[in-house]
């Protein structure tokens, strides 16, 4: 089977958001907040709901659902902040607000399969970089690379 | 480039930069200068080469060592101290500089190579007649270098006698010269001979003072002079080492009893062993090189034959030196940052310590307040650097401007003790330079020219650096032939800068300078005038939220004042609301602040107007900008900015009062909203956003702009 590449075959660490599981590679993962009310910045992107301060870094929350095209839902114990850093410095901490945090887990190649979704929301697609297929789960493997290029633009 | 060679690139270039002064000292007095500035120079200069050859810069290592010789004989009274020398010795200096530019330290290309000779053999030209021992070396090792191969071949294995005399206070700084002989014995076979009889007996014994000189006999597959010298480079300073090649042949291995009695003698006598004390070896070695007039032969070759005279200055000087160190400048952000940080939870804990009432967690609150600020006051004076030290550059700019030009300019420094933030003098070197070469090439008149307008001939540019509240002033000033308003009124209108029946005052027109694309050079020279001008400079220092403006009289000369801020990360503050969020917006933009009932707004709808003193102002309500709500408070209030040189307002629903914040930035993915340049975190540990006022009417100007030829198109 073909392996596109910038996925490598190592650690995600997957969540959910409303109802379908998506993962991101574990090593780019920094924290894993409790969610907090972040303060808006003016003119942002709809889908960024403000910023967080973090041990002194300000970091960019991401709306998950918002980006889905999902209308919000009721903060739950469960909401979180997914805290990513796209190229490892501090300044490319991106936050996601997502419904909950799954799992961490290894995956093998028999369950990695190129993406196959049609169409979810223009926004998340392009990210999408292909499914994985663990248990009864469908998890969508999203290219940070991608989505943070989105999110810049 | 490892981290090792690294490093040594960092510290030469320290002592380039400390030669370059030195050199600007001695050029200021050729006739009598201070015997210890040479030996500062020569210093210097002793250290580049020799942590060069340690780290494989073989090429800056034999340079230097040329143009070391020079001091050693001007250190000498062999040779004086002239211009041509000096200009020279500043051409080296580049050349060294360059020569640490290339990656690992050795030239490949043969041009630069020939180049390299080149510069060499200019440098010896200068070595006067009789100094044949100096320059025979510098030719050899220059030759050594191109027949290296040939050589190696031919050396064979050497002998040598290594005689070390440490000094008594070697021990005082942890050195351990039995590691150093012990390294040496790894260079080939050897014997050594200890020579204790200067230890004291018992009685008076000083565990601190070195007493004993070594002898080391060395037989090496080849020639080892320099690996013998490498040696000892971190101890050079105290220690005499004395390098004598012995006849060869391989008694040292297989030298017997002769050589052991021989050994014995000299320990036993405390006289040292000499060259000729191997003489009776020579004829009892039976297989003989033939290359024995090679004539390298018994003369010592001198290592450190002049460490002596060094003595009595080195130490003093090291232990100044350790007055200071050198720290990455990262480790300082990152300290900078913590302590910024908490600063802010301080300021929780002090809100908690009141809410919470308890005696003993106030104290505590109250204690720890102290510390903080302590601490914080001295994080950030680390990150203060003195202007002084970017200066050198500006002073050696002048100079060759003065050479390339034919003018005589002179550079005067006033307060270069001012200290500023290592950022803003980053950012600030640049601007700077290219303000000093526009005075030097278009201000500074040709001498002729300054004697025919009753001036004196040599041209002055002056830097003057000084505090003037929470700001540092840099005022450059050149009394060179100014401006003329008519002049740059014309040029401006030619380049379509600005409509010709404008009527501007003379500082409005000086202010043209800055805009983008207008270059007062009439000929394109190598030194300025290359278009991109003052309205870089201007941008530079607007980075660094500092401000330029200009005066200038004809025939007086010209004046560029910077207001710069004393530190990026802290700034003071004006906090205000709307819509409920935090804004606060840095004081140094704000010219003052009006209440809405002060000024009348134009209903007319030809857009957001007011009028106050008699101007027409534009402003910006920011809770209809940025929250689409268009209800003026009670509680509104005006902002009143500068934006170029207009005024423009900005209505905010609330003002709260005046902080120190510490700014942050937002990072890379909130870069596109540039209007807010940063966040604080407040006492309660909310944040609040703080705002780029410049960009904010910038914003809302092109807005504007863009709706207007949206309603044209429909």
């Amino acid at each position: 089977m073909e392996v596109e590449e910038g996925v490598s075959l190592s650690s995600v660490t997957s969540f959910k958001v409303g109802g379908e599981y998506f993962g991101f590679e574990t090593v780019r993962i920094r924290h894993i907040l409790e969610m907090s009310e972040p303060t808006k910045v003016p003119l942002a992107k709809e889908y960024v709901m403000g910023i967080i301060n973090n041990h002194g870094n300000m970091i960019p929350v991401i709306d998950f659902r918002a980006m889905l095209g999902l209308p919000s839902d009721d903060d739950l114990p469960e909401t979180s902040i997914v805290v990513v850093s796209v190229d490892g410095t501090a300044e490319s901490y991106l936050g996601f607000k997502v419904d909950e945090v799954d799992e961490v887990f290894d995956y093998t190649e028999s369950q990695y399969q190129a993406d196959v979704v049609v169409e979810v929301n223009r926004l998340v697609q392009r990210s999408l970089q292909a499914t994985l297929h663990v248990g009864d789960k469908f998890i969508y493997m999203i290219n940070l690379d991608e989505l943070a290029k989105t999110v810049e633009e | 480039m490892d981290q090792f060679q690294q490093k040594f690139v960092e510290e030469a270039l320290d002592n380039v930069e400390k030669l370059e002064e030195n050199l600007f000292e001695l050029e200021s007095n050729m006739e009598n200068y201070d015997p210890e500035l040479i030996q500062s120079i020569f210093r210097s200069m002793h250290t580049i080469k020799g942590s060069g050859m340690m780290f494989g810069f073989d090429d800056l290592s034999r340079f230097t060592h040329n143009f070391e010789t020079i001091y050693d004989l001007v250190r000498n009274d062999k040779l004086k101290v002239t211009k041509d020398i000096v200009d020279l010795s500043f051409e080296s200096l580049d050349y060294i500089r360059k020569l640490l530019d290339i990656g690992e330290g050795k030239l490949t290309d043969p041009d630069d190579i020939a180049q390299l000779n080149d510069f060499i053999g200019r440098i010896t030209k200068h070595f006067p007649e009789g100094t044949t021992l100096t320059k025979g070396r510098a030719e050899r090792e220059a030759e050594e270098k191109a027949k290296k191969e040939a050589e190696a071949a031919k050396a064979g294995p050497k002998n040598y006698l290594v005689t070390i005399e440490p000094m008594e206070s070697l021990l005082e700084n942890g050195t351990n010269p039995l590691y150093t002989v012990d390294d040496l014995t790894g260079l080939g076979e050897w014997k050594t001979v200890a020579f204790t009889d200067k230890v004291e007996s018992f009685n008076q014994f000083k565990p601190l003072a070195m007493r004993i000189n070594w002898q080391v006999l060395l037989h090496t597959e080849q020639d080892a002079v320099n690996d013998i010298q490498d040696n000892f480079i971190f101890i050079e300073d105290e220690c005499k080492v004395d390098i004598a090649e012995l006849p060869s042949g391989d008694y040292i291995v297989a030298g017997g009893e002769v050589l052991e009695a021989l050994l014995k003698t000299a320990a036993e006598s405390g006289k040292y062993l000499t060259p000729a004390d191997f003489e009776q070896f020579k004829q009892a070695a039976p297989e003989q090189e033939p290359a024995k007039e090679e004539a390298k032969a018994e003369q010592p070759v001198q290592a450190a034959a002049q460490k002596s005279e060094k003595k009595e200055a080195g130490p003093k000087k090291e232990e100044a030196k350790i007055a200071t160190m050198r720290v990455a400048s990262s480790k300082i952000d990152e300290l900078v940052n913590a302590v910024s940080e908490m600063v802010t939870m301080q300021a929780q804990l002090n809100l908690m310590a009141e809410k919470q009432g308890i005696p003993a967690l106030s104290a505590i609150a109250e204690q720890m307040e102290k510390t903080t600020r302590a601490l914080r006051e001295n994080a950030f004076s680390l990150s203060l650097i003195p202007l002084g030290g970017e200066l050198v550059r500006f002073q050696r700019l002048v100079r060759d401007l003065s050479n390339n030009l034919h003018k005589q300019l002179e550079f005067i420094v006033e307060g270069g003790e001012i200290e500023l933030d290592k950022n803003i003098i980053e950012h600030l070197t640049d601007p700077l330079m290219h303000m000093i070469r526009n005075s030097g090439d278009h201000g500074i008149e040709l001498p002729e020219e300054r004697i025919a307008k009753g001036k004196d001939p040599k041209g002055t540019i002056r830097l003057k650096a000084f505090y003037s509240g929470s700001s540092v002033i840099i005022q450059l000033s050149d009394d060179g032939k100014g401006m003329d308003p008519d002049k740059i009124f014309k040029k401006a209108v030619e380049k379509g800068l600005v409509d010709p029946n404008a009527k501007l005052a003379k500082k409005e027109i000086l202010n043209l300078i800055f805009a983008s694309g207008f270059s007062t050079a009439e000929k394109v020279s190598d030194v300025s005038g290359r278009g991109v001008g003052m309205d870089v400079v201007k941008s530079k220092i607007a980075e660094i939220r500092g401000e330029v403006s200009i005066d200038s009289e004809i025939d007086k000369g010209t004046t560029f004042t910077l207001d710069l801020p004393l530190t990026l990360s802290i700034i003071d503050g004006l906090l205000t609301k709307v819509n409920g969020e935090q804004f606060i917006f840095p004081l140094s933009n704000i010219e003052r602040i009006l209440s809405p009932k002060e000024v009348q707004f134009n209903h007319s709808g030809v857009g957001n107007v007011f009028t106050y003193g008699g101007e027409q102002i534009g402003y910006i309500e920011l809770n209809s900008m940025f929250y689409s709500m268009d209800t003026l408070m009670d509680t509104s209030k005006i902002i009143m900015v500068r934006s170029g040189e207009k005024h423009f307002g900005i209505v905010v629903d609330q003002i709260i009062g005046e902080y120190q914040i510490v700014v942050k930035p937002l990072g890379r993915f909130m870069r596109k909203v540039d209007m807010i340049s940063g966040a604080s975190v407040m006492g309660d540990g909310s944040l609040s956003l703080v705002v780029d006022t410049t960009r904010m009417v910038n914003y809302y100007i092109q807005q504007r702009y863009r709706k207007d030829v949206k309603e044209k198109e429909a």
